[in-house]
């Protein structure tokens, strides 16, 4: 299709990018897709027991909280939703405990060691994290006891 | 399309499943136009294993859009049978990594954002229900287990009881319920406040402390067995006893924890090792449904289509088979991944909900991952004198940040639209044109000229990023045509094959529309075929006028809308490619063995 045709088209529907779920059909469309997704690392050779049972789950869980924590450590959030948020971000990957999770760890301590935040960004990572316990913290900051 | 074509395009264009799952790690996609929304065609950009893409949504916002590139690959590819384009972009490791890492912060940021407005939504809510005397919203979690003793026995909640009593002291639970009651009881809000999340958090947290003290078992709604009723094997029961273990710790560890949100993940552990015991002690899958209490809900006089029950029928076929894949790994694997576990039970849920559609029943669809979380309606309320003023306050918030997302959020067809916040999106993971031009080869300019247009953004794409390679994913039937005539050579298979009514491949579907001729793979006849399509389409149409009465105008819509959708054609341009309910291709001459999960 050349870009008059596709003008044409446009003019004529006057609609893009539309969302698929408005019907039935096109909401089952979207559940198939999920279920394809959710299917494909349990047949592929890549398991491993990260999240998503997957290398890739990991790396993506590990990404999705780093740039969490980055973004919203520069923000003047209330008590309590920075970790809030991080909660969101592990429902996307089908975790609600993931302060046992490693990854939620591994994400951290990479955050803290790529020096991606100022003494005022690591504080607020610090006291964000506090609820979840010292020793958690501690975990999170890659030290071997809780700091005093 | 003949054979050879076909066979010379599939060789410049790997079927899905080859090429396509090679290590693919920045691509930007061109995904071809089809009927309604999908008319202007689509941009999107895959990143690793994630396609990133803003879609136009029913409240007139765009929305970033996050997908699973297989799951991406077989809606737009297989069941909305648009041919995909990609453009594979010749960027350092550390580049993509940029890419991927500003991508995934604009998602996590818009979802935690929308995440925070819907808790405002719910705080209008509560205040109003406060004012008025009327019950509250439910709070999440609550639901997975019964509000009282009853219903589905308490599989394995003495042991349960023991294990933290064992491990934090006898008076345990009745002395964190005593300072759980005192914290709800003292709640109050600042003057102006209107934010009630933390005293839900702290209704939670007690509901799971009386849970765990009181054995309360699963509700009945909140769980299910009769997906798969496969029986369990000696090594399944192992894996769920193990799972059971698992959630335990979990419990134990949340106990410990003084996080404000802690009680939903507490509900659900305590909730899933109910399920696991109550699994074992049946010798049979035990599940949660992981359904929210807003997933949309599609009674069966809302479909449009008849055919819709069958497609039903076929996508519980699929869910069903991807269960036991699922199952088959998850049960019977060392260790317990809490995401493996929340795969099967979505799928289960999905399969369920599908089954209750091939029978005519409403269904339940969500298009995101869930996690358990029925809510339930609670008699508590917290302490709030000035109910009205704040009600008044809470939805002048909701009423704010609605204009806030509107305003950042607003589809403007020439402006803000996929392609748009797209090449937004990817310039602004670097630091400045130069950076960018460094890393990708060039910028992108979604301004300029026609560069809204998702066919035109494309080109652009390919002529000024430095492209390692481009690749085509034919869309569904493409690929099965291509099988079909080098099955079947001959003109007959063609033309059969270039109908919609005498096709093998493809099922006429009321939501493509009336049409006789597929135009996506013809060009020189295109006006012809399109002609015949039109004058196909009106005479279904006024067909329809007849039958409306009778069928509440469904032929009508089908007739004209594939009359609509043939315009195009007579100018050459084609939309309409027909849909699949399900994609299946034959599998491979050797399918690779599936390998069970391995863990560490």
């Amino acid at each position: 299709m050349n870009a008059s045709s596709s003008l044409f088209v446009l003019a004529l529907a006057g609609t893009g990018c539309g969302s698929i779920r408005g019907s039935i059909d096109s909401v089952s469309d979207s559940s198939a897709g999920v279920i394809e997704s959710l299917k494909s690392p349990f047949v592929a050779s890549s398991k491993s027991s990260g999240i998503g049972g997957t290398t890739e789950g990991s790396a993506n869980y590990q990404r999705d909280v780093h740039s969490y924590a980055l973004a919203r450590l520069v923000c003047d959030d209330e008590p309590g939703e920075f970790l809030r948020g991080m909660s969101r971000v592990a429902e996307l990957h089908g975790v609600s405990d993931w302060e046992d999770s490693p990854d939620t760890y591994a994400a951290l301590q990479g955050l803290v060691a790529a020096d991606e935040l100022d003494a005022a960004g690591v504080a607020r990572l610090r006291d964000g994290l506090a609820p979840l316990g010292p020793d958690k913290v501690a975990r999170a900051f890659g030290e071997t006891s809780p700091q005093r | 399309m003949n054979a050879a074509t076909t066979a010379l395009l599939l060789a410049f264009a790997p079927a899905r499943g080859e090429l396509a799952d090679a290590p693919a790690p920045l691509a930007f996609l061109h995904v071809e136009s089809n009927v309604d929304g999908a008319s202007g065609g689509h941009s999107a950009l895959r990143v690793g294993g994630f396609v990133y893409h803003f879609q136009h949504g029913d409240d007139g916002l765009l929305e970033l859009v996050r997908d699973d590139w297989t799951g991406f690959r077989y809606v737009y590819a297989g069941l909305e049978n648009r041919t995909l384009h990609l453009a594979h972009v010749d960027a350092a490791p550390a580049d993509v990594e940029r890419v991927a890492r500003r991508c995934a912060s604009a998602y996590v940021e818009e979802v935690t954002a929308l995440d925070r407005a819907a808790r405002r939504h719910l705080d209008a809510g509560w205040f109003d229900a406060l004012r008025d005397g009327r019950l509250a919203p439910p709070i999440r979690g609550l639901g997975l287990l019964a509000d009282a003793a009853g219903a589905l026995p308490a599989a394995g909640a003495g042991e349960l009881r023991t294990a933290v009593l064992a491990a934090f002291g006898a008076r345990f639970l009745a002395d964190e319920r005593a300072r759980s009651e005192q914290a709800i009881a003292g709640f109050a809000l600042a003057p102006a406040a209107t934010d009630l999340e933390p005293w839900r958090e702290q209704v939670a947290t007690d509901a799971a402390l009386r849970a765990l003290e009181e054995g309360r078992p699963l509700a009945a709604e909140a769980a299910f067995d009769d997906v798969d009723p496969a029986p369990l094997s000696a090594g399944e029961r192992a894996a769920l006893a193990r799972a059971r273990d698992a959630q335990t710790a979990t419990i134990l560890s949340l106990l410990r924890s003084a996080r404000c949100d802690r009680g939903f993940a507490l509900l659900v552990a305590i909730a899933r090792h109910r399920a696991a015991s109550l699994s074992l002690e049946r010798g049979r899958l035990v599940v949660l449904d992981p359904f929210p209490d807003d997933a949309p809900r599609f009674a069966p006089e809302r479909w449009l289509e008849p055919e819709s029950v069958a497609a039903q029928a076929r996508l519980a076929v699929r869910a069903l088979e991807a269960e036991r894949a699922i199952r088959r790994a998850v049960l019977s694997a060392e260790t317990f991944v809490e995401a493996d576990w929340n795969a099967l039970e979505d799928v289960s849920a999905r399969c369920r909900e599908a089954r209750r559609g091939a029978r005519g029943e409403p269904v339940r669809v969500r298009s995101l991952r869930m996690v358990p979380s029925r809510g339930r309606v609670v008699a508590a309320r917290p302490a709030v004198a000035d109910a009205a003023s704040r009600a008044a306050l809470a939805h002048a918030r909701v009423e704010r940040t609605r204009c806030e997302d509107e305003e950042r959020r607003a589809y403007r067809l020439l402006d803000r639209n996929c392609v748009t916040e797209l090449a937004r999106l990817v310039d602004s993971a670097f630091e400045d044109p130069a950076d960018e031009t460094r890393a990708l080869g060039g910028r992108l300019d979604p301004d300029r000229g026609l560069g809204f247009i998702p066919f035109v953004f494309q080109e652009r794409v390919v002529a000024r990023l430095r492209i390692a390679r481009e690749e085509t994913i034919l869309n569904h039937r493409l690929t099965m045509l291509a099988r079909v005539e080098a099955q079947e050579p001959g003109l007959l298979t063609s033309l059969r094959e270039a109908t919609a009514r005498a096709s093998t491949i493809y099922r006429p579907r009321a939501s493509d529309g009336d049409f006789l001729f597929f135009t996506d793979d013809v060009v020189g006849l295109r006006p012809l075929c399109g002609a015949a399509n039109l004058g196909w389409g009106v005479v279904c149409g006024l067909g329809g006028v007849v039958t409306a009465p009778f069928d509440g105008g469904r032929r009508l819509r089908a007739g004209f809308h594939g009359a609509f959708f043939s315009l195009p054609e007579l100018v050459f341009a084609n939309v309409r490619k027909g849909s699949f309910d399900s994609a299946e291709e034959p599998p491979p001459a050797e399918p690779p063995p599936a390998e069970p999960a391995t863990h560490e």
